[in-house]
């Protein structure tokens, strides 16, 4: 949808809401799971970026961002936002450093339904212990122990199914990205 | 040249926040040892973010916090209401001069394109996946190819039908003033076999067009009703006006609706129209009867044209709708029933030389823009079916295949 930006913005400098709309499905999402990068809290991640949409037409930002640069300018817009709301509550702002910042916004851009979904499938393709422990670390953020502890497993089998896991991920999903994901089946096939 | 596991763990627990000062040194350090280490950091990163991003991508409301946000839009700029109204203007009297020199030549210049297209596909003799295309239809016959394309206006008496990526056609910036003394203008859009297209009401009534599929609306709803006529298969949002019902006719069936969102499957081929409704109230009269059956969100009533019989279940709706969003879903559904949804997106024909896998079933999705090769051998893996291409031709057969 590269056009779609351009759209966006016309719609916007004609005062019409419905350009928000838009701006919003496309870009909520993938600038929340931005923002958690930074707040890890995923409630708090969604008020600072509910709070920039806002902003972004209250004082009316998009006069002056190119269609081409308008992406970058939300994630900029959000980063700094998050920064901010760090720096109110006396929290460092350690992991995201200057150099990591660029490829951690290409990873949010490119986060779209379709890839969660495909990752989905992936995942459910996982041998249920290896699922579950990749589930706990990567996706609820538990370490190793305390993933060790709430699975009723050793440190070491959640450092070889993590490992595994991970390794069995990537490799369905390369040269899996626009594909099917056909299931079978029910019916009387092979007599 | 694999990470070590003390790295590897020092890395995904200081993503988690979980690591000790001493791990994050570790991996600042690492990272700065050799750019392959960077590029497995970034590696890992990738993998990392998009697992991470797909357990937490639906416990993201995204429905509840657009309203919200939108809510305070509309709040704050109350007192620019009247700025809102201007901006629009402006925009349409600037566009009227320039629509009647575009037109012409847009209309000239879409129909070599399409043409082009159209015989590329016969040149090239392969199944390609849809697109967005469809053929507008106006008043006054006048025949206009559209594509997903912006900044394509159309000229019209008095308003503008634009032509955009986000909004499809749309008349939403037609006049609706004093429309009690027009007549009710009636346009056509057409979409082909492999086409897809959006669409706007002048009432903001959404609907999306799904391939082989027709539907004729007027420019402009005059009067106490909205009136449509559908052939084929569409998704309805309809906006909300409860002074004026939204009816939509297939053939002499009606489905009634009052501001809600639904999908009308209604393909002659199927000799069945099939109705889902997502989101508020439809009513169906078929013309003979003139009884009407109300349908819940939920539901879906399933009608057969033959003797206009109905059955009304509880369905999963996602998977009737899922063709919007760019997918095929399929839930126990047999082969044939999927090789005609299939046809009309990528547009072949189907021979069986073995009747018998018309009723091998199948669960799955299928991304809408995947390769059809694809398709068929995912289908030919896991069964005994196979699958011959020659040109537009597709010939499915059932193989016996060498006991392992």
């Amino acid at each position: 949808m590269r056009n779609e930006n351009a759209d966006i913005l016309r719609h916007l400098e004609a005062g019409d809401t419905g350009g928000m709309t838009v701006l919003f499905d496309r870009y909520y999402r993938p600038l929340v799971l931005f923002a958690d990068t930074f707040l890890r809290d995923l409630t708090w991640a969604e008020d600072v970026v509910q709070e920039q949409f806002v902003k972004f037409w209250e004082r009316a930002l998009f006069r002056n961002v190119h269609e081409r640069a308008l992406s970058t300018f939300l994630f900029t817009l959000t980063k700094n936002a998050c920064i901010n709301a760090m720096e109110k509550r006396g929290i460092q702002t350690e992991d995201i450093s200057a150099q990591d910042y660029d490829f951690v916004e290409e990873e949010a851009e490119e986060l779209d339904e379709r890839t969660v979904f495909t990752v989905r499938q992936a995942l459910e393709r996982l041998p249920q212990r290896m699922k579950e422990v990749v589930v706990c670390v990567v996706c609820e953020g538990c370490s190793y122990a305390e993933a060790a502890e709430r699975m009723g497993i050793s440190v070491n089998t959640v450092k070889t199914s993590l490992r595994k896991g991970m390794k069995e991920l990537r490799e369905l999903l390369e040269g899996k990205k626009d594909f099917l994901v056909l299931l079978l089946f029910g019916g009387k096939i092979f007599s | 040249m694999e990470i070590s596991d003390n790295i590897y763990q020092s890395i995904l627990e200081s993503w988690s926040g979980k690591a000790t000062p001493e791990q994050r040194e570790l991996v600042a350090k690492w990272r700065r040892e050799s750019p392959e280490h960077e590029a497995r950091y970034r590696e890992l990163f990738h993998l990392y973010y998009q697992v991470n991003g797909a357990g937490k991508y639906d416990k993201i409301d995204a429905e509840t916090a657009r309203s919200l946000v939108m809510r305070q839009l509309s709040g704050n700029r109350k007192s620019g209401k009247g700025r809102k109204k201007r901006f629009v203007w402006y925009w349409r009297v600037a566009a009227a001069s320039v629509i009647l020199f575009l037109g012409i030549w847009l209309f000239v210049a879409n129909q070599d394109e399409y043409q082009r297209l159209e015989s590329n596909g016969v040149e090239i003799a392969g199944i390609v996946p849809g697109e967005t295309k469809a053929r507008l239809i106006m008043g006054d016959g006048k025949i206009i190819n559209l594509f997903d394309r912006n900044d394509e206006i159309m000229q019209s008496e008095d308003g503008a039908i634009v032509n955009d990526s986000i909004y499809g056609l749309s008349y939403r910036l037609m006049s609706t003033i004093d429309t009690v003394q027009r007549k009710e203008v009636f346009n056509v859009l057409q979409v082909p076999t492999g086409g897809f297209y959006r669409l706007e009401l002048s009432d903001g009534t959404q609907v999306w067009l799904n391939a082989e599929t027709e539907l004729r609306y007027p420019v402009c709803f005059v009067g106490n009703e909205r009136k449509v006529y559908l052939t084929g298969e569409a998704y309805f949002k309809v906006a909300k006006d409860v002074n004026r019902p939204f009816r939509v006719f297939v053939e002499e069936k009606e489905i009634r609706v009052l501001g809600t969102s639904f999908n009308v499957c209604a393909y002659p081929d199927d000799q069945m129209i099939t109705t889902t409704l997502v989101e508020g109230s439809v009513g169906f009269r078929t013309g003979k009867s003139g009884q009407e059956i109300k349908l819940k969100p939920g539901f879906q009533c399933r009608m057969n044209v033959v003797d206009g019989s109905c059955l009304t279940e509880k369905v999963d709706v996602s998977i009737y709708t899922a063709w919007v969003d760019g997918r095929f879903v399929f839930q126990f559904m047999n082969l044939e029933t999927i090789m005609r949804q299939l046809q009309r997106w990528y547009d072949f024909e189907t021979i069986y030389l073995s009747p018998e896998v018309r009723d091998y079933e199948f669960r799955g999705v299928i991304e809408r823009n995947s390769k059809i090769e694809d398709v068929f051998r995912a289908i030919e893996l896991t069964t005994d079916v196979k699958f011959s291409i020659e040109g537009k031709t597709v010939t499915v057969r059932r193989e016996n295949k060498k006991s392992h």
